[in-house]
């Protein structure tokens, strides 16, 4: 697994150089790319959602693009469309944004909801189908969706089952005082996103994204896993608890990350790691929970916990 | 099968051990046997490697076993109840003997035998202080060889044992006068037989340790069994056949050997109320001399008393028994305060208490009649105790230790009195006190001291031993067992010693915790203990540890991977190494645990002590 470590590193290091400080949301976006997933940021304007989108596709050395969704956003602006060729009087698909390689759909929920299905069914298909014609999407495909937790006003929230197709939930915050005086350094002169050189190949990337499929996952830490989402269901405060494909998320994340710190094996503190990440955004908590300011992060460290780890029947408190 | 043992090896505690052992041993391997056999019914796989661990296991614990036994003196309850009792009563040693001993040139070699008994101190704190388990605890056995019925053949005077008598009254206690040794061969009359109103009774003593050095007998001693030192007070001129030392014993102050085992033959007067009310010959010069005597504390209104008591009667017979029955008529108690160090025992006794025991009783007496003109003495000893008729001897306990007076009558000698209250005239037959079932059940003891000094500074290394050695095997049982285990659980057998350690050190930890969140916590734990020069010293290299421990934990966890069994040995190794270093964290962790607890307990006491100055000046 070290090639996936070595790999990893050194696209973290690369978009570092313009994300500063913030190497957890660098990291779950890494895994999101590596387990063919999607990411879904979600945070305050200016934190860096795009540069952190666009740094991975400068360093990756693939297409990038970006969608500013409106309301007035139509399907077709996202997929392409055919338009009449008069010379060659036949129909020629002209391919939107999400033909590209790496998709930032900025602001996602102030789209309608009949462009939000549109994108996400691309993301789930991996393909479009405009005119009859079905086009494939590039590999490796990563959608980078971000959303504005504070904005009601004209947006219109991704619907429950939108979101669980969303691999991971990212969050970047605000960064420290020495890290945004440093930010300001770095861009006193030139942009450090026009310095980023690609560190890897497209190949390289599919051979990772099969690669973590290999690792391996202990009957206890499934056990775990399984727990782990199960009790999301139980919990008192939630109203519909995390899917089957919660789990299968949190396994595939915690591979991937136990891959990018070279163990071919998933160890209890992978799954902790991600279990925020890949299970938050598929909680719907109760109303009550939600009057009272419970936010889905605080549920999953609570389940966290209390469920005992796998690693001997050891007799705590 | 223990039971058999003991019967048949009672009397050697090696063999019993090694019979222990054996036993535990056969146990340990037929139960193994036996399982086995259920085992192979049910087709349990696995179990050939087991059996060798448990014989190892049952060899060691045997032979742990068997050192503890072969260590432990054997204990019996009482003696630690006892001990026990006075502790929180008080002790012995602590009698507050008043007078000066040091007056008395005693001379020869055995002086330091009794020289603290010199002086009859009042009051006899030995019975007040202490409690009632002290009091009922056996200090000698006697018994009457030759005589066939003891219970009712022997006077009355038989059953009063004296070790001592006192001449000097002080005021505040009893001196001797100063004393000659003369040494005594076996067999050789001490005393002279030259009256027929005296009876010669043999008697066989077997006293307890705390008794030891002294003799008593029943009356004056005529001979012993044993060569004996005794103390004259004034000597017998011309041996055992001088005039001038009448029967009755003369004026022996006390007689010492040091042996628990003897036989006495001693002089117990039977001189009828008639002939004594006939003695009216003057008295010897050395008794007037010696026991006429009274100090300048004894009031006049004590003299005035005596003289009351006494007038109208006749003879000094006479007068000796009025000053005894006036006496009686005291009520006896054994509660009550120490006397002002500045009254007259007597007076007090007379004018303010008018309660007391035997030796107010005693003292009381010897004044009242040294004030008429009496020759009187105070006698030490014990009286009378519990006749057991199934072996036919007398149980004495501290209880019946008591003070009496004898009188010197011309012709005679000395004639005991019994001024206290609580016992029966000397005269008077006594009946034979049944005993009570607890002593009729004892077992009967044939061994010469009865009360065997238990050793406790036996116990407490030997307890020691046990724990350290049984702690020992266990560490070395313990690692021995880790080296043959599989790698994988050896792993996770490590890490559940380093959990039980780190609830020792209150790391903290959940069951919510992974490997790594544990070790986290406990490093943290740990850096604090690293800080201190001392520290780092004993810690080093512990971070390295633990990373090693850990990291093979989690692979023996969640790896698909199997560790190799070579990896036991540097494992078991690096577990040895760290828990040294964490043994010493949990003892430093305890010992400043309790040194805090100590702080603040003295801190509160002092916030109390300060509330309560407070409220006493509010």
């Amino acid at each position: 697994m070290d090639e996936v470590k070595d790999l990893t590193t050194k696209i973290v290091k690369n978009i570092e150089k313009v994300i500063i400080g913030k190497r957890r949301a660098v990291q779950l976006v890494v895994v999101g790319l590596i387990c063919e997933g999607h990411v879904l940021i979600e945070d305050v304007p200016g934190v860096g959602k795009t540069m952190l989108a666009r740094s991975l596709a400068r360093s990756l050395n693939c297409s990038f693009s970006r969608i500013q969704c409106t309301p007035d956003m139509l399907p077709s602006d996202i997929t392409g469309v055919d338009i009449y060729d008069q010379t060659s009087n036949e129909f020629k698909f002209m391919p939107g944004p999400i033909l590209s390689q790496i998709v930032l759909a900025d602001e996602i929920n102030r789209a309608t909801p009949k462009t939000q299905s549109a994108l996400l069914e691309a993301m789930q298909e991996r393909q479009v189908t405009i005119g009859g014609q079905t086009h494939l999407l590039p590999e490796p495909f990563m959608v980078l969706a971000t959303q504005n937790p504070i904005e009601y006003e004209g947006t219109f929230p991704l619907p429950e089952a939108q979101l669980d197709r969303f691999f991971v939930k990212v969050s970047i915050g605000y960064p420290t005082t020495l890290e945004e005086m440093s930010v300001i350094e770095n861009q006193q002169l030139v942009h450090p996103i026009e310095s980023i050189e690609p560190v890897t190949s497209t190949d390289k990337i599919l051979a990772v994204q099969r690669r973590i499929r290999e690792v391996y996952i202990a009957e206890p830490v499934k056990k775990y896993i399984v727990e782990i989402t199960q009790e999301t269901r139980a919990a008192e405060s939630v109203y519909l608890g995390a899917s089957p494909r919660g789990s299968l998320a949190l396994a595939r994340a915690s591979q991937a990350w136990a891959a990018m710190y070279g163990r071919d094996y998933v160890i209890p503190d992978d799954v902790k790691m991600l279990a925020e990440a890949t299970l938050g955004h598929r909680v719907i908590l109760s109303s009550s929970a939600r009057l009272q300011e419970i936010r889905t992060g605080d549920l999953i460290r609570d389940i966290l916990r209390d469920i005992p780890v796998p690693g001997g029947d050891f007799k705590g408190e | 099968m223990l039971a058999i043992l003991m019967t048949y090896t009672l009397e050697k505690r090696f063999t019993l051990v090694i019979l222990l052992g054996a036993g535990l041993t056969l146990i340990g391997l037929v139960n193994h046997e036996v399982r086995h056999k259920t085992w192979m019914t049910r087709g349990v796989k696995g179990t050939e490697t087991i059996r060798e661990r448990v014989y190892i296991a049952v060899f060691f614990f045997s032979v742990y076993i068997m050192s503890f036994a072969g260590l432990m003196p054997s204990i019996r309850i009482n003696p630690i109840a006892d001990r026990f009792e006075r502790l929180v009563y008080g002790s012995e040693d602590a009698e507050g003997e008043e007078g000066p001993a040091g007056s008395i040139d005693v001379g020869g070699l055995n002086n330091e035998l009794y020289a603290i008994d010199r002086v009859a101190g009042l009051p006899r704190q030995k019975l007040i202080g202490s409690g009632p388990e002290l009091a009922k605890r056996v200090v000698m056995i006697v018994n009457y060889p030759t005589a066939a019925f003891v219970a009712s053949e022997l006077p009355n005077a038989a059953r009063y044992w004296r070790s001592y008598t006192y001449d000097r009254y002080s005021g505040s206690g009893w001196q001797s006068s100063p004393t000659t040794e003369i040494r005594y061969q076996p067999g050789e009359e001490i005393s002279s037989l030259n009256s027929d109103t005296v009876e010669v009774i043999t008697q066989e003593f077997r006293l307890s340790n705390s008794v030891r050095g002294t003799t008593f007998s029943a009356g004056p001693p005529l001979t012993l069994d044993h060569e004996a030192l005794v103390s004259w007070r004034t000597i017998p001129d011309g041996g055992s056949s001088g005039t001038s030392q009448p029967s009755g014993g003369g004026d022996i102050f006390a007689v010492a050997f040091d042996s628990i085992v003897y036989q006495v033959r001693s002089l117990v007067p039977t001189a009828s109320d008639d002939q004594l009310r006939d003695s009216a010959d003057p008295y010897p010069v050395w008794v007037a001399e010696r026991y006429l005597q009274l100090p300048d504390s004894v009031p006049q209104r004590v003299r005035d008393l005596a003289q009351e008591v006494t007038s109208g009667q006749p003879t000094r017979y006479d007068q000796a028994k009025a000053i005894e029955s006036f006496l009686r008529s005291y009520p006896y108690t054994l509660e009550l305060p120490t006397p002002p160090q500045d009254r007259d025992v007597a007076d007090y006794f007379l004018f303010d208490l008018q309660t007391g025991y035997c030796d107010y009783y005693a003292t009381s007496m010897v004044v009242l009649a040294r004030a008429v003109g009496l020759p009187a003495r105070l006698v030490v000893g014990y009286v009378g105790g519990l006749y057991d008729p199934g072996n036919d001897y007398y149980l004495v306990s501290e209880a019946d230790a008591h003070t009496w007076v004898e009188i010197y009558f011309s012709g005679y000698g000395w004639i005991p009195f019994e001024p206290t209250a609580a016992r029966n005239l000397i005269d008077e037959q006594a009946q034979a006190l049944p005993l009570p079932p607890e002593l009729a059940n004892l077992p009967r003891s044939e061994e010469a001291g009865i009360e065997e000094q238990f050793p406790y500074w036996q116990l407490v290394p030997a307890l020691l031993l046990a724990v350290v050695l049984g702690w020992m095997i266990w560490n070395r049982m313990d690692l021995e067992r880790m080296r043959r285990m599989d790698p994988a659980n050896l792993a996770l057998a490590i890490y559940q010693r380093l959990y039980r350690y780190g609830r020792w050190m209150d790391v903290g930890h959940r069951k919510s915790d992974t490997f790594f969140e544990f070790r986290e916590k406990l490093l943290k734990a740990l850096e604090r203990y690293a800080n201190t020069p001392r520290g780092a010293r004993k810690l080093a290299g512990y971070q390295a540890e633990i990373a090693l421990l850990t990291k093979f934990a989690v692979q023996a966890n969640f790896s698909s991977r199997t560790l190799s069994s070579h990896l036991n040995k540097s494992l078991v190794q690096t577990w040895q190494n760290l828990r040294s270093r964490l043994r010493w964290v949990v003892w430093r962790s305890w010992l400043s645990t309790l040194v805090s607890w100590l702080l603040i307990w003295s801190k509160d006491r002092n916030r109390i002590q300060i509330i309560e100055d407070g409220a006493a000046d509010g």
